[in-house]
This record gives C-alpha cells, structure tokens and sequence, in this order.
C-alpha cells in the first residue's frame, strides 16, 4: 500500500503534508524548501518550469508566466472574476472551446486545469521522492466559497497529474482538523482568519461531538500578502527616483530583483524591527552602476500596509455579523497564510477579537497538515472525525421573470434534501423548464448555471393551480440530484448534475498522457 | 547538393565541438567536405579544430583543388591574428576580436563569420568544463555589500542574484531569459574567474 497525501493548492504556494507516526509532517523539496510556488512558465527555448524557479523569472518572462490560476479555475471567460483577472496579470486569457478561461503559454493555449496540474504534479513527486513510496491518494483543500464548477476543474487538475483525488475539502476545515490534532477536540467555535498570497478569508467553524461545521465563510479574492509587496516596491521605487532620479520600472532586471528583495525584506519585518536590503548593480546610466542599500523600518511597513490589514477586519465584523455571532461566542482564532506572521495582523486580530489568536501551528503549513490527517482518515479503517461541509453558495431555480428561487440557501450542511413548491405561470401550461443555478445573486442568470431540464405532461388547469415539488438532493461529494414532480398526477423527472469544468472526458484523458511524457522530459531536465 | 543539409551537418558538428566532442564534430565536416569539396566553412572548422582539412579516404590533390577565397591584406592580417590567437588558446579574446570584425568591419566575410562560430564553440566548450558541466550548485564567495568593490554592471549584478544555493548553474541558466545563454555563460565564466562565484 502507497502513503496518502494532503495537498493545500494555493493562488501563490502550494503545500504538501504526509501523515508520519501519527502525526503531519510537511514534506520538504529536494531545494529544501517547504513551500512551493504556484507557478508555471514556459521559457524561450521552451523549456518548462515549476514553483520557484518560474518564479524567479516571473517579471523577465511575464507572458510566458502563469500565477494565480487558482483564481481563474473553473470559470467561464466572460464571468466578472475572470475579467477582472485579465486586467491585472501579464498573460494572456482568452476562451476555451467550452466557454472556459484558457491561457496562452509559450505560444500555447493552455486550460487551467493542466496548469494546475503542472504545481500538482510537482508536489506529488516531492512527495514520492521524500516518502520513497508511491502516491495512492490526495486529499485537495478548496476555499469553501469554490462552487461545484471549480471543486471538480480542481479534480480534473489532479487526474491529469495523474492524482487520485480521495476528498476535495474545504481550506478552513482543514485548519481546524489540523488544530484539533494539536489541542485536542472540544466543543467550541473556532475563527479561522486566513491571509495568504493572493487572498483572504474568514471562515467560522463550529466542533462538537467530533463533528466540523462550517457555519459562514466570506473573504476577498484579491487581497493578499502580494499587495503588502506590492506596496513596498512601490515605496522603493519612488525612494530610488528621488535619490537617483531613474524610474526603475522598465527594467525588467533590476524589478525581479526588487519584488524578491521587498519580499524577502517584509519576511524579515515579521521578527525583526528593521531589515536592509542591499542591491548592488541594481542598474546603470550614462554614468555608471547604481547600486540600493536601503534599511526599512517595521514601522513604515505598518504604514504601508495598515488599511489592507482593516479591511480584512471589516470583513471579519460582517462576516460575524452575518452569522449571527458576538465576538465573545469565538473561543479560539487561528491564524492561517504567510501574512498572518505579521506582527500588525496579529494585534488587529487580538483587539477585534478581545484575545489573542492561536499561533501554535505553522500558519503557512497548516492547511496541508490538515489535509493529509483527513487522508489518512479516509484509508484509515480507525474511526476519525466526521467533516461536514457547508454549501458556500445558494443552490436554486430560475422563476418567472428571471428571479432565482433558492431551494438548498448558502451555508447549508451537506448532505442535504430539501423540497419547495412551485406552479404554472400561465393557464394549461403542460410543461416547465427547470433551470438549476448555484450563486447567491437575486437574477438567476448572474448565478452559476448548473443544468437545465424539462417537466412535461402536468396537469391541464389554470395557472397558479398545479402542485410542483421540487426537491434537492446533495450528497457529501457535492453531486447534486435535482427531482420536479407533479404531486398531482405523480408525473417525474430526475436529473444528476455533475459539475463540468470546462474539459471533456477525452480532453482530460489527452492531457493525462501529455503530461506523463512532459514529466519524463522534466526529469531529464 | 542539398544546402540544407550542409547547414545542419555544419551547425550539428559546431553543436558537438561545443561539448567537447571534437572528433565527432570533425567527422561531421568532413561530409560536407564530401558533398560540397569547396566548402570554405567546413575546411575552417577542421583546420581550426587542428585537424587535417582532408579526409582519409579522398584522394590526395584535392585540398590543392580547393581555391581559398582571396583576402584583402588587412582582413589577411586579421585571420593571421586569430590564428595566433586560437594556437595560444586565447579564445575569449579571439572572439571579441572575431566579433568586432564581424560586426564592424567585413560583416559579409563568411572566413570570419566561419571563424566567430567555431570560436564560440570553442567556448562553449571551455565554459563547460570549467563550469563542472553546468550540473554542479553555484555559491557567492563574496558579500552582497563587497560586490561593489569589482568591475561589474547591472547584467552581472542580476546574475549574481540569481545564485540561490540550491540551483545548479544549468537551472540558473534557464531562468535567466533576458539575457543569451553564451553571453550568460560569459559572465558566469568572469564571475568565477574573479572569484566571485565558486562551486
């Protein structure tokens, strides 16, 4: 029997964990890094590269540089999140033969999937290569706002690395799994407050009798660790115009070098009270070599970063307030993701929350953790946790005049039926379409379409008069069953609604082999 | 005669001389030699590589056949330097000199783009020897804050930042993509030569 794994797919790193005597263990890369980044690039002589060594090269190759796909996984390319993407990264997106987002990539369309199979793939054989054993299983965290779409375009990514996926969970159940291996389980409510990368969110989870329940989740898809950077360079940029007066920013050199040196330097901020950064040949004029020594203060990083740390505290406050909750209900903060290290989120997090946030567990280290406890649970015939998931959108019908009827609302546990009623809108109406939505938006049609059918041979009679049930039905996968019957004359119709990604079954099946012999180049590589 | 074919078995043989495989690479030219007797790049490359321009099996008297193509006295003068120049193996200077010709002076002389090719070969191979193949890890001798002590510019100072500890210098050169591969094993080569980066 091969070992399972815990894989925390993340918009900027990815992480994977083992279950080791008993206990998680993050697996180490042979470069002895413990987090790999979540990029992918393909050079000019078209070689591939993965994690760090794509992101080193990131602002020398920007077309030819995919980060953040996680952000566009699973999504249609007209949808808002995708247009938005499109204006702030350098690669190109463009449509897929199935309405999807695809990118181009050294002069290739690419799928998301494949391109998050690539970081899967590398965490799969940092693992084989660490455990010396075969991979048999993963368990993949999601944020728990992922819809059906993107939670199976995550599995499609592991088929193609050729991963057996054991259980898609959700990002903050998997904190708290990781959490309660360390404490011990207890009946509370747990906050997780999660500041990565790329995004942030906050999810509150209640434990009890040995179950998780995500009770809410809300968070911003485009605030993270990289707009603390982000504003850092843009401090040094502005610093080395006045003192030199060169603007740095067209050369692509000199700024790779300085979106690591700001990173590395706000890294350091988090233990120290000031950090130097020295670039010597940063670049040159008529004059000769530039060289940057600077030393920033923690002071002015909390300067710099002071309003995005607000605004995920205001998040915090609705997200709350939407539950229903009081702080004083919280009996424990986590803190997950890298920026959580710094020391202003971790006194925000304690004046909002009146205590001071649990920082025993390695916050860009805990997902993965969690996530292979929950794989090891699953192949494990000793009796473990039970996981229950919460849907993180609405799932409903489109009604007359367009409007969406929530028949499964948001944060439910899953799994779930629920059944409402429905009638005709016009008089000796026979038949109705059901569209199925997922999305918490009034219009249906600014929701996720899921699939649609038809319910013929209803009871002639005038409108508004016929009884039509329509019924739910959500398994722990997340495949959703949809049932419309005529509770009159008992006439039925059942569909299964399988999220579709974006790729067929032979797409998948060609990249699949695609990518077994690139992984055979890579390694020759 | 198949042009086409010529450029590849040329190119192949300078790709091969380049990893150090001069008797492959000699074989190579010498069938262009085969299929076209007259090719004066062929005959530079062997006769630069050290080796006799003929083949064993050709019949002695044509090499006599083979008319050099005329040199004015100065570019005359110039192909004699370089010989000097490679005879004594100094090849990076050979080939700023050869580059310098090619660019400035007689960019249409094919005797000296012939020349600048093998040369670059030539490096390559040295490169790739000195440099451990390229399979070993690079490390920085020298503090960042020293650095400025040397003669270096802003394409060495983002190279030298590319050392990380755990790349080997072949990784290294895949992520750097703004600049030429030969002219990054270039700099690596300086780099090492003063001591700024070992291995």
């Amino acid at each position: 029997m091969g070992k399972t794994i815990g894989i925390d797919l993340g918009t900027t790193n990815t992480c994977v964990a083992a279950l080791l005597n008993g206990k998680p263990f993050v697996i180490p890369s042979s470069t002895g890094t413990r987090l790999i980044p979540s990029y992918f690039a393909v050079t000019n002589d078209e070689k591939t590269l993965i994690g760090v060594r794509a992101k080193r090269q990131s602002i020398t190759n920007p077309q030819n540089t995919i980060f953040a796909a996680k952000r566009l996984i699973g999504r249609k390319f007209d949808s808002k999140e995708v247009q938005i993407t499109k204006g702030k990264v350098p690669y190109q997106i463009v449509e897929g033969p199935h309405g999807d987002a695809r990118v181009v990539c050294g002069g290739k369309t690419m799928s998301i999937p494949e391109i998050s199979a690539f970081i899967l793939l590398e965490a799969k054989n940092v693992a084989q290569e660490f455990l010396e054993d075969d991979i048999d299983g993963a368990c993949i965290t999601v944020p728990a706002y992922f819809n059906e779409t993107q939670r199976q375009a995550t599995i499609d990514a592991a088929e193609i690395a050729g991963l057996k996926v054991l259980r898609i969970i959700n990002e903050p159940t998997a904190s708290a799994l990781a959490y309660a291996q360390k404490r011990g389980k207890k009946n509370e409510l747990i906050a997780v407050y999660d500041f990565g990368g790329g995004t942030f969110d906050i999810s509150i989870l209640e434990f009890g009798e040995g179950v998780y329940e995500v009770l809410s989740t809300a968070g911003n898809t485009y605030l993270g660790g990289e707009d603390i950077d982000n504003r850092l360079i843009r401090y040094i940029l502005d610093d080395f115009k006045k003192a030199h007066d060169v603007d740095l920013m067209q050369d692509v050199m000199a700024m790779q070098r300085l979106k690591e040196a700001a990173e590395r330097a706000k890294i350091e901020l988090s233990s120290q009270t000031e950090a130097t950064i020295s670039l010597p040949f940063l670049t040159e004029t008529s004059h000769g070599s530039i060289h940057y020594n600077t030393v920033i203060m923690r002071n002015k990083l909390e300067e710099l970063m002071e309003d995005l740390v607000r605004q995920t505290i205001e998040i915090c406050a609705s997200t709350l307030e939407g539950a229903g909750l009081k702080k004083d209900d919280i009996h424990e903060v986590i803190l997950v993701g890298g920026q959580t290290r710094a020391p202003l989120v971790i006194r925000k997090t304690a004046e909002f929350f009146g205590k001071q946030p649990n920082r025993s567990i390695n916050p860009d280290e805990v997902v993965a953790e969690g996530a292979s406890i929950h794989a090891y649970n699953i192949v494990s015939p000793l009796p473990s946790n039970i996981l229950v998931d919460i849907t993180a959108l609405s799932l409903g019908i489109q009604t007359k005049g367009g409007m969406f009827a929530e028949v499964i609302p948001r944060n439910t546990a899953v799994p779930v039926t629920k059944t409402r009623r429905f009638t005709t809108t016009y008089d000796n109406q026979d038949a109705v379409r059901i569209a199925v939505y997922q999305g918490n938006e009034k219009i249906a049609q600014d929701n996720e379409m899921l699939g649609e059918f038809v319910l013929s041979g209803i009871r002639l009679a005038k409108k508004g008069d016929p009884n039509i049930e329509v019924s739910f039905d959500m398994n722990s996968e997340g495949i959703l069953r949809v049932t419309a019957k005529d509770a009159d004359m008992g006439t039925e119709q059942t569909v299964t609604l399988e999220a579709a990604s974006g790729l067929s079954n032979d797409e998948i099946t060609l990249m699949k082999k695609k990518m077994m012999s690139l992984e055979l180049e890579l390694k020759e590589q | 005669m198949n042009q086409e074919e010529i450029d590849k078995l040329l190119q192949d043989g300078l790709t091969l001389y380049g990893y150090g495989k001069t008797e492959d690479a000699v074989t190579l030219w010498r069938k262009v030699l085969e299929l076209s007797p007259r090719n004066q790049q062929a005959l530079d490359y062997i006769e630069s590589a050290g080796y006799a321009a003929e083949p064993q099996s050709v019949a002695a008297g044509t090499k006599e056949e083979v008319p050099k193509p005329e040199l004015k006295e100065a570019e005359f003068v110039n192909i004699n330097y370089i010989r000097d120049l490679l005879k004594s193996r100094r090849y990076e200077l050979a080939y700023e000199f050869l580059e310098r010709l090619s660019e400035k002076n007689y960019p249409s002389n094919k005797q000296i783009t012939s020349y600048c090719a093998l040369v670059k070969a030539q490096l390559i191979k040295l490169y790739n020897h000195e440099l451990f193949g390229f399979k070993k890890i690079p490390k920085l001798n020298v503090n960042e804050q020293d650095l400025i002590k040397y003669n270096l510019d802003r394409t060495d100072g983002y190279i030298v930042s590319m050392i990380d500890g755990y790349s080997t210098a072949e990784e290294i050169f895949q992520t750097i993509n703004t600049i030429d591969r030969f002219e990054t094993m270039k700099r690596f080569y300086k780099l090492t030569k003063l001591g700024i980066v070992g291995f």
